[in-house]
């Protein structure tokens, strides 16, 4: 759902460094170009909704989210995720993340793969992280 | 005249003796639903990647299971092929800079959940009919 994008986007917008460069589907310009790094991208995804009961009204959404966080080297890259990181991830713990209505819960920061280089984009690579959370009626 | 009253347990040993026998039947299922399910999320993860603009990267699928009761695994991952196919299915999992994810992998991760669920529920019924039988 979008509010779920919205929530994950704002969060990050805070870091200065990243501030109106945290883009939802595709970092290209209208010129078809790229965005110069640092900047995060994120592809949202509904995830699968559940229910504890059949006969209940109550649906558990889970939005899940692929981020990419692009920088111009491995150190650069890894500086970024530092940042971003501790928006979800406090002390080991994880954030909940409410939006109107709702309560969020389960939150899961993974890092499925090793930092990562782009054959047609050579000045830039990227860490791919992924993100989601449980979010039912509050 | 009866002074007592006697229960015949013979039943509730028997029951007992068979319903031991359920964690002996159990394995061969739970050994079928993991593989179903390994054979499902490899075939709907090829599926996924044969629908790509590169089909061919469908062929380095595998998978794998491992183990025996209690503790059964499978492995499924993108292991065959050369390595450029490899790097094919990797884009289309997780994106790269020019490219996004389309996640065929996670998506076969899910049907192969369900399958593993019904699978083991199965299983149990199974074992339990027949030790029951036995």
């Amino acid at each position: 759902m979008r509010v779920h994008t919205l929530a994950v986007q704002a969060r990050i917008d805070t870091i200065p460094a990243l501030t109106d460069r945290v883009f939802v589907g595709t970092a290209r310009k209208r010129d078809g170009s790229l965005q110069a790094p640092p900047y995060v991208v994120l592809y949202p995804a509904d995830g699968v909704d559940g229910t504890d009961r059949l006969t209940g009204p109550k649906v558990i959404q889970n939005p899940r989210f692929t981020i990419h966080i692009v920088g111009t080297s491995g150190d650069n890259v890894q500086q970024i995720t530092e940042k971003v990181k501790p928006l979800f991830v406090v002390g080991g713990r994880a954030i909940e993340i409410n939006v109107p209505g709702e309560k969020g819960s389960g939150l899961f920061w993974d890092s499925p793969t090793p930092i990562q280089w782009d054959f047609d984009v050579p000045d830039r690579l990227y860490q791919v992280i992924e993100l989601g959370f449980t979010s039912e009626p509050a | 005249m009866a002074d007592g009253v006697s229960i015949d347990f013979s039943d509730l040993y028997t029951l007992a003796a068979q319903l031991d026998n359920v964690a002996a039947e159990f394995p061969k299922g739970a050994r079928a639903a993991v593989e179903g399910a390994a054979y499902t999320a490899k075939e709907q993860w090829r599926k996924g990647l044969e629908a790509s603009d590169v089909p061919a990267s469908a062929s380095t699928v595998q998978y794998d299971v491992e183990g025996g009761f209690p503790a059964i695994g499978a492995t499924i991952e993108n292991s065959g092929g050369t390595a450029r196919l490899q790097g094919y299915a990797y884009a289309r999992e997780y994106g790269s800079v020019t490219v996004s994810p389309t996640r065929p992998a996670a998506a076969a991760a899910q049907a192969a959940a369900d399958d593993l669920a019904k699978g083991l529920a199965i299983a149990g019924e199974r074992a339990i009919e027949r030790a029951l039988g036995s």
